[in-house]
């Protein structure tokens, strides 16, 4: 089991992006369900900003004690908290990019949607329909890119037992 | 020769006894980034690869190499 003591800086920086790219997720939700709440009834609406403001309390709950024990290793200089270079890191540049093209994309098709088809909606509702595919698609491509995908990650002791084997003669 | 980075970090590990999390602690990274390096899945930065260079004392090209064509 995994010690939370005995955490590095670098293990402390990889958890955190791993719980953002989680709360970016839930914040994903809850934008698709402010954008569902201002089209349903009144009775379905007031079910769905409940649950918008029960996943916000998730939500904070999930990112606020890594980002202040990160903070604390940062002050503290802690050797990989600060490091740019790992592949949790490159993986969430990557999704970041992702988001970025499909924000992009997304206001376009919304410009050319709200002049025609959908006029009648509001600029919020636009607002939040690319919130929620841009925080989607980060957040998703991000913890599909970094699931664990290699059985038996740790192989030193696999290979300690080879070298201890004698030669045959 | 094809862009295929090839690594001996699971040899060099090996002689020197040690898991991927030890060696992760040792130069400052997670054990994810050995992991992934170690398969091929993660071409590691030129300051990551110079760390590993520098712990195991040994030149760069000696833990990282391009695959040659076949």
């Amino acid at each position: 089991m995994f010690d939370f003591k005995k955490e590095t800086g670098a293990q402390l920086n990889d958890r955190f992006l791993n719980r953002t790219a989680l709360s970016l997720l839930m914040l994903a939700v809850v934008y698709t369900l402010e954008v569902s709440r201002s089209l349903a009834a009144n009775d379905i609406a007031a079910i769905m900003n409940r649950a918008g403001g029960i996943l916000s309390l998730i939500l904070l709950i999930n990112l606020l004690p890594v980002t202040i024990k990160l903070m604390w290793f940062k002050y503290k200089r802690k050797p990989g908290c600060n490091d740019p270079n790992g592949f949790v890191a490159s993986t969430f540049k990557e999704a970041a990019v992702r988001g970025f093209t499909t924000s992009f994309i997304a206001m376009l098709v919304a410009l050319e949607l709200s002049r025609d088809v959908l006029s009648v909606w509001s600029a919020t509702v636009f607002l939040h329909i690319i919130l929620a595919l841009t925080l989607g698609v980060l957040s998703i491509s991000f913890l599909l890119a970094n699931r664990e995908t290699e059985p038996g990650d740790d192989f030193g002791d696999d290979l300690a037992d080879e070298f201890d084997k004698e030669p045959s003669a | 020769m094809s862009g295929e980075l090839d690594n001996r970090i699971r040899v060099f590990r090996a002689e020197h006894r040690m898991s991927q999390g030890e060696l992760a602690d040792a130069i400052g990274v997670s054990r994810k980034t050995i992991s992934t390096i170690e398969v091929g899945r993660f071409v590691p930065s030129t300051v990551i690869a110079l760390k590993l260079a520098q712990f195991f004392k040994a030149p760069v090209e000696e833990i990282f190499s391009l695959q040659s064509k076949k």
